[in-house]
Parts: C-alpha cells; sequence; structure tokens
C-alpha cells in the first residue's frame, strides 16, 4: 500500500481548491522517484531532465481530470512518465517501434553518470533482452517499490498479470530458474 | 533476508508454490536487481527550477483577481495611473472593509473579490543592495551588539558546534557571554548526505516597500479642516496607514500600511479589558483556558481555511498550514507535576509558510518557517487575527555563493544563523549531541540595516532539519545557514560570559 496514498489525495483536492501549492507539495513527494524511473529508462541525464519536466508539466495540466476513485495518484502520475519516455522515443525515432532507450544500443552515457551507469551495467545482461514492459515492472516493482496495483495501473493490466510478468522475467533471466519452472509445470501438468 | 525480497518472493510463490523450494537461488537474483537500483539522485538546482516553472505556471493559469500587489504597485505608475489606482485602493478597501466588518456568519464573499497575492520579482544588478548584513540590527531574538572582530570562517573551522537556544546574533565563535545562569547546550552533527554546492552566484531577494499609498485621497486632505487647523497647512500629505474599524460581536479591524506592503486584520475586541462591556463575558475575568479545552490541530486548521476562504484571502503563495506550537514545546518541556499552572493561550496561530519561487522561508533562528499567520481562538474557535499578509514583489540581485560546503556544514553544525548563542564555558557545557539531516533549498529572511532603512532581505540557504531532539530541548525544527559568501564572512559579536556567575 502506498503509505502517502492519503497525503496525496489530499493534496489533490487542496490543489482543486485552488490552493496551488498542494502541488508543490506533491512535486516534492515524487520529483525523485520520477526521475530516476526516467532515467533508468533513458540512461541518459539530460534526456531525464527533459523528460521529467514534460511529465509533470503533463500531470500539471490534466490534474483537474484526475479521479481518485479510478486510482491512486502516485500511478497515475507514473503512467505519464511512462507515456512521456514512450512518446519521446516515438517521436524522435519514427522508423522503429521504440519505447525507452534500453532499444537503442550505445546510448547510454557512460562517462556522466559512472555510479548510476555502473548500477545500471550489472543488470544490463538481464534487463536488455526484456520487452520495455518487462524492464517497467522491474523498474516499478524493485526500483521504485510501487505496488502491483498500481504497477496494474499504470500498464493497463491486471494485478495478477503483473505480477506473473514479474515471475517470468526473473524466470527468463536465470536458466537454472527456468528449469525451475520447466520442474513445476510438469508437476501441475501431472 | 530483507523485507523487500520476502514481499517480493511471497509474491512469486503466490503464482507459483513450487518455487518456495528454490528460494536460496531466487534470493540472490532478486537481491542483484534490487542492488543496481539507481543511485542517480535528480539535480537539486533541476529539481528547484522545475518547481519554480510550475509554481509559475499555476499562478499565470489563475483568473486575474482584484490583486493587492497591483493595487500597491500603483505608485510606481504614472499621474493618471495614480488616479485610477487610487479608485481601486478605495474600491478594494471598501470591498474587503464591507466584507469583513461585516461579517459573522454571512455568506462566503462574491467570485471575484478574492484578494491576491501574485508574487513578482524584479531583476536589478550585481550586489545591488549592498554589503549582507553589514550592519545587524536586534529584531528577531536580538542579541546581537556590535563589538567583536571573529569572521565566520574562523568559526566555520572549529570542529564542532555548541549552543543552547537563545536566538539572535551570527553564527558566533564560543568564547564569552554575560548569562545568568548555565543552561544546556547541544552539539550538532550532521549525519546527512554529502553537499554539492555548484552555483557561484545566489539570487538574493529585498522585498519593496514604499511603492504604494491613496493617491487619490492625498489630494483631498488638503481639503479638512479638523477643529480648526488645517492640513493644507503641513503642506503635501499623504495617506500611510489606513484603519478600519468594525463593530459588534463579530466585527473585525483591518489595518493597511501602505509604505510596508502589509495588511492585519485583528477582532475588534470587546470582550477582553475595559471595553469590555460584559464582566461575565470578559476574558479577563475568566480561567485561562486548560490544555484539554485544546482542540485538535486539524479543527484550528479548518478554522482558519474556512475564515481565509470565506473573505477571498489568496494563500497561492503560502504551502501547507501548520500549528505555530512553540507554547506546546514549552509545554512539553513542562514537568508533568507542574504542567496544571502552565498558561494555554487564548488564541493559537495557524501558520501558513511562505513560498518563494517554490522553496519554503525561514526565519531566523530556525523554529519555524515565516508566512501568514492566522489566529484562531482556542475557546470556541473563531479566529481573532490574520498576520503576515504582505505585498509580495521583491528586487533581485546576484551576490557570490559559498561554494565550500565543508564551511557550510560547519556553520550548521555550530547552530547556523541566528539561532544559537553560546551559553557557558567550553567546561561547563552540558553538552548533548543533535543530529542534522540532509538540507533542502529554502529561504532565510533577514534583517540589514542599510543606509537609514531597514531592508527585509530574502537569502538563498540550506535548512537542515534537527532529526531528534532530547526531551524537553527547546531546539528548532531547522538549523538554517545562508549560501552568500558575503554573510560567511561577516564579522559578528563576542558574547561576554557573566563572571561569578556561570563558574
Amino acid at each position: 500500500m502506498n503509505e502517502h496514498a492519503d497525503a496525496d489525495f489530499s493534496a489533490v483536492r487542496r490543489f482543486h481548491d485552488g490552493v496551488s501549492e498542494a502541488f508543490g507539495e506533491l512535486y516534492d513527494r515524487y520529483a525523485d522517484g520520477i526521475f530516476r524511473f526516467i532515467y533508468a529508462k533513458t540512461r541518459h541525464r539530460e534526456t531525464a531532465e527533459d523528460l521529467t519536466s514534460h511529465a509533470f508539466i503533463k500531470a500539471l495540466e490534466h490534474l483537474p481530470a484526475f479521479r481518485s476513485e479510478l486510482g491512486s495518484f502516485r500511478a497515475w502520475l507514473y503512467r505519464i512518465a511512462r507515456n512521456t519516455v514512450i512518446d519521446h522515443y516515438r517521436t524522435t525515432r519514427l522508423t522503429l517501434d521504440l519505447e525507452d532507450a534500453w532499444d537503442v544500443a550505445g546510448n547510454s552515457d557512460t562517462a556522466k553518470e559512472a555510479e548510476a551507469q555502473i548500477a545500471l551495467h550489472k543488470v544490463e545482461k538481464y534487463l536488455a533482452d526484456l520487452t520495455a514492459e518487462q524492464r517497467d515492472v522491474v523498474f516499478l516493482r524493485l526500483w521504485q517499490d510501487l505496488s502491483y496495483a498500481e504497477i496494474a495501473q499504470i500498464l493497463g493490466k491486471s494485478e495478477a498479470s503483473c505480477k506473473m510478468m514479474l515471475s517470468r522475467v526473473l524466470l527468463k533471466i536465470r536458466k537454472d530458474v527456468l528449469v525451475m519452472l520447466l520442474a513445476g509445470l510438469v508437476r501441475v501438468i501431472n | 533476508m530483507t523485507y523487500d525480497i520476502k514481499n517480493i518472493l511471497s509474491d512469486l510463490y503466490q503464482i507459483d508454490p513450487s518455487l518456495r523450494e528454490h528460494e536460496a537461488k531466487l534470493q540472490p537474483l532478486i537481491s542483484e536487481l534490487l542492488e543496481a537500483r539507481s543511485d542517480l539522485a535528480i539535480n537539486p538546482a533541476f529539481r528547484d527550477r522545475l518547481r519554480m516553472i510550475l509554481m509559475n505556471k499555476i499562478r499565470d493559469q489563475k483568473v486575474a483577481k482584484p490583486s493587492f500587489s497591483r493595487l500597491f504597485a500603483a505608485g510606481l505608475a504614472g499621474r493618471s495611473m495614480y488616479t485610477m489606482a487610487g479608485a481601486l485602493v478605495l474600491i478594494l478597501v471598501v470591498a474587503v472593509s464591507v466584507t469583513i466588518l461585516n461579517r459573522g456568519g454571512t455568506p462566503a464573499s462574491p467570485a471575484g473579490s478574492q484578494i491576491a497575492f501574485e508574487q513578482d520579482i524584479t531583476k536589478t544588478k550585481n550586489e545591488a543592495f549592498g554589503p549582507l548584513a553589514v550592519a545587524p540590527v536586534g529584531g528577531r531574538g536580538g542579541g546581537q551588539e556590535a563589538s567583536g572582530q571573529k569572521s565566520l570562517d574562523t568559526v566555520a573551522t572549529a570542529p564542532s558546534g555548541t549552543g543552547g537556544y537563545g536566538g539572535g546574533g551570527g553564527m558566533t565563535k564560543p568564547s564569552s557571554l554575560i548569562y545568568p545562569v548555565p543552561q544546556p547546550s547541544y552539539v550538532f552533527n550532521y549525519v546527512g548526505d554529502p553537499i554539492s554546492l555548484t552555483e557561484k552566484t545566489v539570487e538574493v531577494l529585498r522585498r519593496a516597500k514604499g511603492v504604494g499609498s491613496m493617491p487619490a485621497f492625498d489630494s483631498l486632505l488638503g481639503a479638512f479642516d479638523v477643529s480648526g487647523i488645517s492640513l493644507n497647512s503641513f503642506g503635501a500629505s499623504k495617506i500611510q496607514n489606513l484603519v478600519l474599524a468594525g463593530g459588534g460581536d463579530n466585527g473585525y479591524t483591518i489595518t493597511i500600511d501602505f509604505f510596508e506592503g502589509f495588511i492585519g486584520i485583528s477582532k475588534t475586541v470587546f470582550d477582553w479589558g475595559p471595553r469590555c462591556m460584559a464582566p461575565e463575558k470578559c476574558l479577563d475575568n475568566q480561567p485561562s483556558p486548560t490544555i484539554n479545552q485544546k482542540p485538535d490541530d486539524a479543527k484550528l486548521i479548518n478554522a482558519a481555511n474556512k475564515f481565509l476562504k470565506e473573505h477571498g484571502i489568496d494563500t497561492s503563495a503560502y504551502g501547507t498550514p501548520i500549528i505555530q506550537d512553540d507554547w506546546g514545546i514549552a509545554y512539553g518541556q513542562t514537568p508533568p507535576e507542574q504542567r496544571a499552572m502552565f498558561y494555554i493561550p487564548d488564541a493559537i496561530t495557524v501558520l501558513y509558510p511562505l513560498i518563494l519561487n517554490g522553496q519554503t522561508v525561514y526565519e531566523q533562528g530556525g523554529m519555524f518557517p515565516m508566512g501568514l499567520q492566522v489566529q484562531v481562538s482556542v475557546r470556541n474557535l473563531t479566529v481573532t487575527g490574520v498576520w503576515n499578509m504582505t505585498l509580495q514583489r521583491y528586487e533581485s540581485s546576484q551576490y557570490e555563493a559559498e561554494t565550500d560546503s565543508a564551511k557550510i556544514i560547519a556553520a550548521a553544525e555550530r547552530g547556523g544563523w541566528g539561532g544559537y548563542v553560546i551559553m557557558a564555558t567550553e567546561a561547563e557545557r552540558l553538552t548533548t549531541s543533535v543530529s542534522l539531516g540532509t538540507p533542502s533549498r529554502g529561504y532565510l529572511r533577514m534583517w540589514n540595516y542599510n543606509d537609514g532603512s531597514n531592508d527585509e532581505l530574502y537569502v538563498p540557504a540550506l535548512a537542515f532539519p534537527v532529526l531528534k531532539a532530547p526531551v524537553r530541548a527547546y531546539l528548532p525544527k531547522y538549523v538554517v545557514v545562508p549560501l552568500a559568501k558575503d554573510l560567511m564572512t561577516q564579522q559578528y559579536p563576542d558574547i561576554m560570559l557573566m563572571k561569578g556567575v556561570a563558574e
């Protein structure tokens, strides 16, 4: 459960009542996370900063239409961020169907962001072969600590399918785990 | 196994319980992925800039309202604008006055009568405000008598800082102090993340004053004779202050200071002092409120919000309201057996922190942010006063920034700007370590006596949160250190120790 859900709800309501700073409160809470999420997808600081700006401006413009009964503010914001990244790659690389920087060879900005790049490089072997959607599940569940309900809201899928997706991701990136899955499947079939 | 990994595995087992047998192999894999979580932090300068852009965008989108700022700004406009502005001021004053004076359970103010406080910042040349704090003046916390010659650079290299809350003064070097009794003092230790200071300059703001008047009325003053005294004989006069007093049980008095750019609202008091005509209702004939009578914080804040909304007072320049509970801190310090004697105030202040360029503004001392204050009666939840409603017009000027984070941290460990004075000699201190966390960007409001005027400056600063205060310690919530280099090299007074008392 998102520990800030109540505070988010209150801030959105105050923003609707005309309290501008309530948006600042939401921004303060999520600016870091949204930047990290976008950075994980773009692997380039300047691009991540640009897209973080776009995402928050979109969120500001669309906040009057946000309805809390349809899901959490955090998931709504991450969905905007994800779509912003997708839009970015689709509009800048028209000939390819890309959703993030992982599908673009050599896009990483290794020299500038050494520490982060080293961290990303360690798991590059796992993440590079995944689909963008599968990577999002990893980023959102493992790196952003979002709930499956929120990830489902962001990806437009069911909670169960998101759980299944992470399970498959883990299995896919570990050969010996694949063996385990097969063993498990055999047991299920039998 | 960490909580994260346990949770993730638990989810996976729901999908395929047989995986539980292979936990030993799954665990390091998840751990490796978790560890790869990017440590790249958002650039603080970028984060602050984007926040400012977003907040400006919100302000730009707001529907134009009768504007306090624009009306006060009329003093800078042309002659014909003076007359128009004067007329508008009259309309505003009358509108606000009629609305507020006649309030008392009446319907909310009509749309469009909201008092807006748009922030307007005009850039000026570098170091336009002269040396910062060249002549510190007393005020918030006092204790700033000029004397010694110790610079903060010297102070900042000290291994650790000590101090007890006292207010006033600069970031002082422990030397000596006139103080009647030894007091507990605290050693601040910075435990936050490394600080990166890359900006070469900081933008210091000065609140503009003296730009407002009521020119449409000024010209009429000469036509008045008061008890045979011709106002015209005093030469050109103008209205600088206006006080409108409302009667009745629910009346409010409005004070408008055109020079300071300030509006104050206070309940017209007939339930206190010699003007109280019904002894049974006079508060000074009644016992003080008890702690049990104090409403919940949420009720106090709701009452303040309701009042501001009803009277169309725009709070967009201010942050989320908090209770200014300095009395509560003192209450907490009081031993339980003595609390029955503790004075609980009749009104508690709800504070709406001022937000400048998306950042919180702190008072010297760091006990609370500064901002709009609404006083709410503990007895009946009525608002008894609104203060610090100020014209949000500023000039800005670039000043050289301090980029040495070690000096900034050392200054924080000494208690920051204006927060602490030394209460005893080194040997006598009853020191307790207090941790300071990673700072956030903000502004420090400070006062600078400059060429005969008392400048109200807003200096970019770092606010270090006090992570855990010792029980019964009267400590600030933040230790605030300004980032202007000029302030880091200022010279601050020694404080003399009263011999034979603290010894």
